[in-house]
């Protein structure tokens, strides 16, 4: 009687629970961050028998790769909006969790930057006041992420950034505080933990930086930093890439949406998820900004990745200054207020770091020479004060005789000249154009009032560089205009 | 000798027969209270259609669709569906063009999809051929957060109507916005009367046209807005869609599923005017109203002065499919969900979503009588495609 109680009870047990489901691997081409995921991924095993193997890329190259064709089941990357740049026929997929791109700062220097904008952070950067480590964006989506979100509050247009918008490479000021790349956003933070005295920030996921403070690796944690014009978000889409893995497919991307599973992927990865009826912890609750539109074609990742590629070159430029009597008033006084925010402050335009100014002043005949190799925040002082007390010359307006001089010193920098008169002293234009038949450098150049623009025009055009009228705005917006352009 | 001899009689005791052990009190209570129980839930069971299951096949059924799966994926719905015999298993297409574009050729081999508009069912059906049924509509709006709403009041932009929660939006002033007569650059947020801290550019945020219906009809609505009221036609569609696709370049890579990211507790961040459909935005507030007693006034409605009202088909391709399409326009039980879910039901129940409204609490919205007319299907192919850069569906005609 009792052993036959004991067998219903087994029998009816063994009725309730479901059976075992159909084991199954797939491949996965995922984004290398996605290696956070180990604990995760065995509980899914567990509860549906699919198991993931995972194979780590970068999700820049990912995209690159899966656009050429690959042979894996699934890809799991941090977006799909380069592969959707690519112009292919976008796969299945299924937005997981979410995880914010930003900046983890030393606690000790985030004081000035809780409430920063791209700006900013470029500002301090180039001032040397801000070093970080950053993924190879030729690689990484967390490295891209961060240039397209530099370059598209740079053009400052409020709309997706194009191509022609990255004409002046604004992002030189914001890599100058790069002091170590990697190549994808799992390698930044191991770089971090090995490198964290020398450096002050990270530019990463807010999952990562997070993680990263959990980790006790740290000696000194991280503050997330949001810049707030320009947040980009990453979804973590799953892409069916091959029809016949659906069921597997469907089964994952049903368990990963359960709240339990998000509630798990939120507690173990610090990644903010989907479900919006989950309740969040506490770091992740921070309201984080104005979202980016997402640059909408391929021609402006492949424009930023030049820009990136020219980075790592020492830059030079050599500003021909005229200081003969007619500058007099407001005109030295705006040029001398455009060297000091140039040095102070500016932004995206600002002089940095590595940079060499050479500032060759004339008025009749080069006046002086004098070079600054910015090198600390010393340097950019001296460059704020260089021209506060610098003489105005009765003795003409020597152009053509400076700018000869100017390609003499100026190696492969550019050239800036500001004139406000017609040339009535040293060599001629002809005789200008016939002694460098092939100008060394680009040159730009800023009239105001009387200069002849004609004969700038003449000069700069042949360079490759154009002249800018200071007539009708001011002289610091002429002068960020051709900042940095190449 | 006579043994004597003295028998004693044997005496016999009755005996209580053992209790039965069923007839214990031991047994007894425990018992009884289980059984009780079991009665009770057997009763509910029964009441729910859920204990027929085991005895009764279930017919799965394979369904591909975009925005319209959060009716599918709902519990209530799959619940009276499984009482009904059936489980529909939901593919994302991502958006509902892109099952016209059928880029795995395999639509016929689902039992039915579920595009969310009469463009793209038409595209689907003329290509594809099946069974169509009409279960629901539902407006194309635009969800916004509280102050930019506010910001286009300021503006002149946009009414509030009488609860706040909801706003006419003029259609034609608000794309000026973006697309301003003199050819100038769009205003950014920052720079309305009332601003808003935020230096994007205005637009309402919308999926891609070449992919997801919303996103074309969207364009369709611009278009109209742009070209006085009129629908583009043949002689006019390349210059209307050369004029309009400044707006759509704005935002650049166009974002997917908005109508899920928006009511996200970082939906600010991804979009924070967004084009999306009246019954994601009501299934959102009716849910809220059910948690905490009142709406999400952080994120309000805005419907355009020139209405466009979507009308997902049920496209059927086989038996099983059919059935769903049956379910899904006649239950009851599925069409009262369907309401609950924000969804209007067609002219014989035109009152119904806003007495459901009304009755949970929620103001009853005020709809534009003058329709958004889009342009004929050909037409709107090539303003596609001129606007989105994107790979051409082939249009039967």
């Amino acid at each position: 009687m009792r052993w036959a109680a004991l067998l219903l009870v087994v029998a009816a047990l063994a009725a309730c629970t479901s059976e075992k489901p159909e084991r199954v691997t797939v491949t996965v081409l995922a984004s290398s961050e996605l290696a956070d995921l180990h604990d995760v991924l065995a509980d899914l095993r567990r509860d549906t028998g699919v198991e993931l193997k995972l194979d780590h890329r970068g999700t820049v190259r990912a995209s690159e790769d899966l656009a050429a064709g690959v042979d894996h089941d699934l890809a799991w990357l941090s977006t799909n909006r380069y592969l959707k740049l690519k112009g292919v026929d976008l796969p299945p997929s299924s937005p997981t969790m979410l995880s914010p791109l930003v900046l983890g700062v030393k606690r000790g220097k985030a004081g000035g930057l809780r409430d920063v904008s791209w700006a900013d952070v470029a500002s301090r950067a180039a001032a040397g006041e801000l070093r970080f480590g950053m993924a190879d964006p030729r690689v990484s989506g967390s490295g891209m992420a961060a240039l397209i979100g530099v370059a598209t509050a740079a053009a400052g247009t409020g709309a997706a950034l194009r191509a022609e918008d990255v004409t002046c490479d604004k992002l030189q000021g914001f890599l100058t505080g790069r002091v170590f790349g990697a190549p994808g956003a799992a390698e930044v933070a191991d770089e971090y933990v090995a490198r964290q005295d020398e450096v002050d920030a990270v530019v990463a996921y807010e999952s990562t930086v997070l993680s990263l403070n959990a980790s006790g690796q740290l000696r000194e944690p991280l503050e997330v930093v949001y810049p707030r014009d320009g947040i980009v978000l990453s979804d973590y889409p799953l892409m069916l890439l091959k029809p016949d893995k659906r069921a597997a497919y469907d089964r994952v991307v049903q368990w990963l949406r359960t709240p339990s599973a998000q509630r798990s992927i939120m507690e173990r990865t610090h990644r903010r998820p989907v479900d919006p009826q989950v309740e969040r912890t506490d770091g992740l609750r921070e309201p984080i900004g104005t979202g980016l539109y997402f640059p909408g074609t391929q021609q402006v990742v492949d424009t930023l990745l030049a820009a990136y590629d020219r980075a790592g070159q020492a830059g030079r430029v050599v500003f021909v200054l005229d200081h003969s009597t007619s500058m007099a008033g407001a005109r030295i006084a705006g040029l001398r207020e455009a060297f000091a925010t140039l040095s102070r402050a500016g932004g995206f335009d600002r002089f940095r770091v590595g940079e060499t100014v050479v500032l060759v002043r004339f008025a009749g005949s080069v006046l002086e020479e004098r070079t600054v190799v910015i090198r600390s925040a010393a340097d950019l002082e001296s460059l704020a004060t260089a021209l506060t007390t610098a003489e105005l010359s009765e003795t003409g307006t020597a152009i053509w005789s400076a700018l000869d001089h100017a390609y003499r010193v100026v190696g492969d920098g550019t050239v800036v000249l500001m004139t406000d008169g017609e040339n009535n002293a040293g060599m001629s234009a002809d005789g200008f154009l016939a002694a460098w038949p092939a100008p060394p450098a680009r040159t730009y150049a800023i009239r105001f009032g009387e200069a002849d623009p004609v004969e700038l025009d003449r000069v700069a055009r042949a360079t490759g560089g154009r002249v800018v009228d200071a007539g009708s705005g001011s002289l610091l917006e002429a002068v960020k205009e051709i900042r940095g352009c190449r | 000798m006579v043994a004597k001899s003295s028998t004693e009689e044997p005496g016999f005791t009755i005996l209580e027969p053992p209790r039965s052990v069923f007839r214990r009190k031991r047994f007894l209570l425990p018992f009884g209270v289980s059984a009780g129980i079991a009665l009770v839930g057997v009763v509910a069971l029964f009441a729910s259609g859920t204990v027929a299951l085991p005895f009764q096949r279930i017919t799965v059924v394979s369904a591909m669709m975009a925005s319209k799966s959060v009716y599918f994926q709902d519990p209530e719905v799959r619940r009276i569906l499984m009482a009904n015999g059936v489980d529909v298993r939901v593919t994302d297409s991502g958006g509902s063009r892109e099952i016209a574009r059928d880029r795995q050729d395999r639509v016929r081999e689902y039992d039915f999809v579920m595009p969310s508009g009469q463009a793209a069912g038409e595209l689907i059906r003329d290509r594809f051929g099946g069974r169509v049924f009409f279960p629901f509509a539902s407006p194309l709006v635009l969800g916004a957060f509280k102050e930019y709403a506010q910001a286009l009041e300021a503006e002149g932009v946009a009414r509030a109507q009488a609860d706040g929660l909801y706003y006419t939006l003029d259609l034609a002033a608000f794309v000026k916005l973006s697309l301003p007569d003199d050819g100038s650059r769009a205003k950014t947020w920052n720079q309305l009367e009332q601003p808003v801290d935020n230096r994007n550019q205005i637009v309402a945020q919308s999926p891609n046209p070449c992919d997801s219906y919303s996103g074309s009809a969207w364009m369709g609505l611009v278009a109209f807005a742009v070209n006085g009221s009129v629908p583009p036609t043949e002689q006019d569609a390349s210059a209307v869609a050369a004029k309009i696709k400044p707006v759509f370049e704005i935002e650049g890579l166009h974002g997917s599923g908005i109508g899920t990211t928006f009511f996200h507790p970082d939906g600010r961040t991804t979009a924070p005017v967004g084009v999306m459909y009246e019954h994601q935005f009501m299934a959102y507030q009716l849910a809220e109203v059910a948690k905490k007693g009142r709406p999400d006034r952080e994120r309000v409605l805005l419907y355009p002065d020139a209405h466009h009202r979507t009308e997902p088909w049920l496209i059927a391709f086989s038996p099983a499919g059919e059935r769903v399409g049956e379910l899904v326009r006649g239950h009851p039980d599925l069409r009262r969900r369907a309401l609950e879910l924000g969804f209007r039901l067609d002219n014989e129940e035109s009152t119904a979503l806003n007495e459901l409204l009304r009755e949970r609490g929620l103001p009853e919205p005020v709809l534009s009588r003058t329709e958004g007319f889009l342009p004929k299907p050909p037409e709107l192919e090539k303003m596609i495609k001129e606007v989105g850069r994107c790979p051409e569906i082939r249009v039967p005609i």
